[in-house]
Parts: C-alpha cells; sequence; structure tokens
C-alpha cells in the first residue's frame, strides 16, 4: 500500500478539470459545435455556467444569500465580525491563480492514470462548457478502479444541480467500498 | 455559527475549513457511534469557489452522522493568501517563510497546494479520509495519487503538526 492509498482512500470526483478550462472549451467547440456555434455559443455558455462570477470576484461566494441555504453559510452579519481577522489577505488575483494552475493543469498519460488504484467515483454534466466529455471517458477508462456517471444537461456543478442524486449513488459506492 | 480556522505555521497560511460536529463520546466509553467506523470525507471546491457550494452535500452526509470537513484552499474563500518569496501582494501571517517557497515556484499551482492540503490535514489530526474534489480540485487529486513520494515527504516533514 502506497503512502497515498493510507493518505486517501478514495476520491469522488465532480466535473474534474483535468485539463484547464479553456482547453475543454476548445474541445467543447471542435466535438460539438458548428461552424457558426463555435464562435458565438462558447462564450453565452462560459459566461451563464458562471452564474455567481461577482461573488466569484468577491473570494468565495459567502455573499450570495439563497433561498435554500441556512443562514451559517452566507451570513453577512458573521463576515462582518470576521473582517478584522482577514484584513490581511486582499483579494486574490483570480488571473494569477489561473496562470499558476495552468501551467500544471494538463491530462495525464494513461499509464500514469493506470497506477492511481484506489476507487474513483466521476460526475459530470453533457451541458459542462468547462471540462469536455471526452476527458471524463478517458479517466473513466484509464483509470483502472473508476465508475462514472454523466447528468444530462448538467452544467460544472453536478453537486448543485443534482446533489440529491449524487447523494442518494454515492451512498452506495460508499457502503461498497467500506468508506 | 461556526467559521474554523487553523493555523499552518510552516506555511504561513490561516485556512478557513467547516467541520460537522463530532458525536460525543462519554468518559472512558468506547466510540459505539456507526460513525466512527466511516472515513472522514475532505471536500476541495474548485477555481474561485468556496466551502459554500458543498452546502447541499455537506448538510445531507452531516445529517447522516459523517465526518465532513470543507476547507477553502488559498485564496479562496476566507483562508489567506500563500506567501511566497517573490510574491510582493502577499504576506506571511507568522512571518515565516512557507518551506516550498522557492525561487519561481508557482506559488497557485497545484503543486503548493498539495502542501497545503496535507499540512492541513495534519494539522486537523486526519490520517485517512476520502477525497471529493470538484473542477481544479480534480487535478489536484490526480496530483496527489500521482506522487507518492512528493506526499510521503511532505507527511515526513510535517507530521508533527497534531
Amino acid at each position: 500500500m502506497s503512502a497515498y492509498e493510507k493518505r486517501f482512500a478514495g476520491h469522488l470526483m465532480l466535473a474534474p478539470a483535468v485539463r484547464w478550462p479553456l482547453s475543454g472549451l476548445v474541445w467543447n467547440t471542435i466535438l460539438s459545435s458548428n461552424m457558426l456555434g463555435s464562435v458565438v455559443v462558447p462564450i453565452w455558455k462560459l459566461i451563464m455556467f458562471t452564474p455567481n462570477a461577482l461573488g466569484l470576484l468577491l473570494r468565495g461566494n459567502y455573499y450570495y444569500a439563497q433561498p435554500d441555504t441556512d443562514d451559517s453559510w452566507c451570513s453577512t452579519k458573521a463576515l462582518e465580525g470576521l473582517s478584522a481577522s482577514f484584513a490581511d489577505s486582499v483579494p486574490a488575483f483570480s488571473w494569477e491563480i489561473a496562470r499558476d494552475v495552468t501551467a500544471e493543469s494538463t491530462m495525464m498519460p494513461p499509464e500514469q492514470l493506470a497506477t492511481i488504484t484506489v476507487p474513483v467515483y466521476i460526475f459530470g454534466g453533457t451541458g459542462d462548457m468547462l471540462v469536455a466529455e471526452a476527458d471524463l471517458h478517458v479517466l473513466h477508462k484509464s483509470l483502472p478502479n473508476a465508475k462514472l456517471h454523466i447528468f444530462d444537461k448538467c452544467r460544472h456543478k453536478p453537486h448543485e444541480e443534482y446533489y440529491r442524486e449524487i447523494i442518494t449513488m454515492v451512498d452506495v459506492w460508499f457502503a461498497e467500498n467500506h468508506f | 455559527m461556526s467559521f474554523s480556522f487553523v493555523e499552518l505555521a510552516k506555511l504561513g497560511l490561516r485556512v478557513h475549513y467547516r467541520r460537522s460536529a463530532q458525536p460525543a463520546v462519554a468518559d472512558g466509553a468506547p466510540p459505539s457511534s456507526s460513525s466512527s467506523d466511516k472515513l472522514p470525507l475532505l471536500l476541495l471546491h474548485g477555481f474561485m469557489g468556496s466551502i459554500f457550494e458543498f452546502r447541499h452535500l455537506f448538510a445531507a452526509w452531516e445529517a447522516q452522522q459523517r465526518d465532513v470537513i470543507a476547507m477553502d484552499r488559498p485564496g479562496s474563500g476566507l483562508t489567506t493568501l500563500l506567501p511566497s518569496a517573490t510574491a510582493t501582494t502577499a504576506t506571511s501571517t507568522t512571518g515565516q517563510q512557507p518551506i516550498f517557497a522557492k525561487e519561481g515556484q508557482r506559488v497557485w499551482g497545484q503543486q503548493a497546494c498539495v502542501h497545503v492540503v496535507i499540512a492541513f490535514l495534519d494539522a486537523i489530526g486526519v490520517s485517512k479520509c476520502v477525497l471529493v474534489a470538484h473542477s481544479m480540485s480534480g487535478g489536484l487529486a490526480l496530483l496527489l495519487a500521482t506522487q507518492h513520494p512528493e506526499v510521503r515527504r511532505i507527511v515526513f516533514r510535517l507530521g508533527n503538526f497534531k
């Protein structure tokens, strides 16, 4: 048993961006769009699939009070109390994160993926313009102990769009693997 | 309201996380809860996200008496920024240089986050867990999985965090 397996018993991967989203966009553009749509549609979908873009600029989406969420996740009063404690952490420049992660985000070769033997459950969606469906299949085929489920028309956050279904399916997976 | 932070002194980082309530164990009694034999879940969000995006899954698993841990990655949510040897926009909360801050190393990259995740788990005393990763963290999970020597080295170096 490797040091890794001692530490992490399994992976649940939600819309894994194993390539940087830009390449996912390129893939989708090539694979699933016609010539006319290839220019317009991806830009539109990119905007639509990040509905919390404003919140993201504010470092996470804590500032969004949503009707299905209890106050403990997004209470602005609590955040005010915290403001002093994280005043030293100025908003991150997202492009800096993007630059660094992009440089390290390339699809691993299949022979390297084949060495990951822990159970992996991959969720994705056909409407995800940030992760190419083809990449999910590559992961599924290359990882020796992987399951894959692709939700129809689900976008980049299956754990928000289909969380009830995910909970149900993952519970079975947990039981199978004694997690 | 529960905002929890853990200081990773060697990394110069204050990590914001949320952990489900632990079942109370009576004095001297062996842990009899059914959750004791279940592995903890570590939830890692994606690019420009935060633990907020796990609110549904967190609540559902918490209701199952699971040990659920969600952490904000550096630069996201309420976790502080990673200091680096060269960065001018970030300063360490402890004034110490992080162990990975070498000239030219990518501060925000996945490689740096490997160090953070391992140090975080050591700091909160989790020895084994199941990783739940979204989007960008999916790549991080693969990187963690294929870097056994690296992980072993970090565990060795940061093993006295508890």
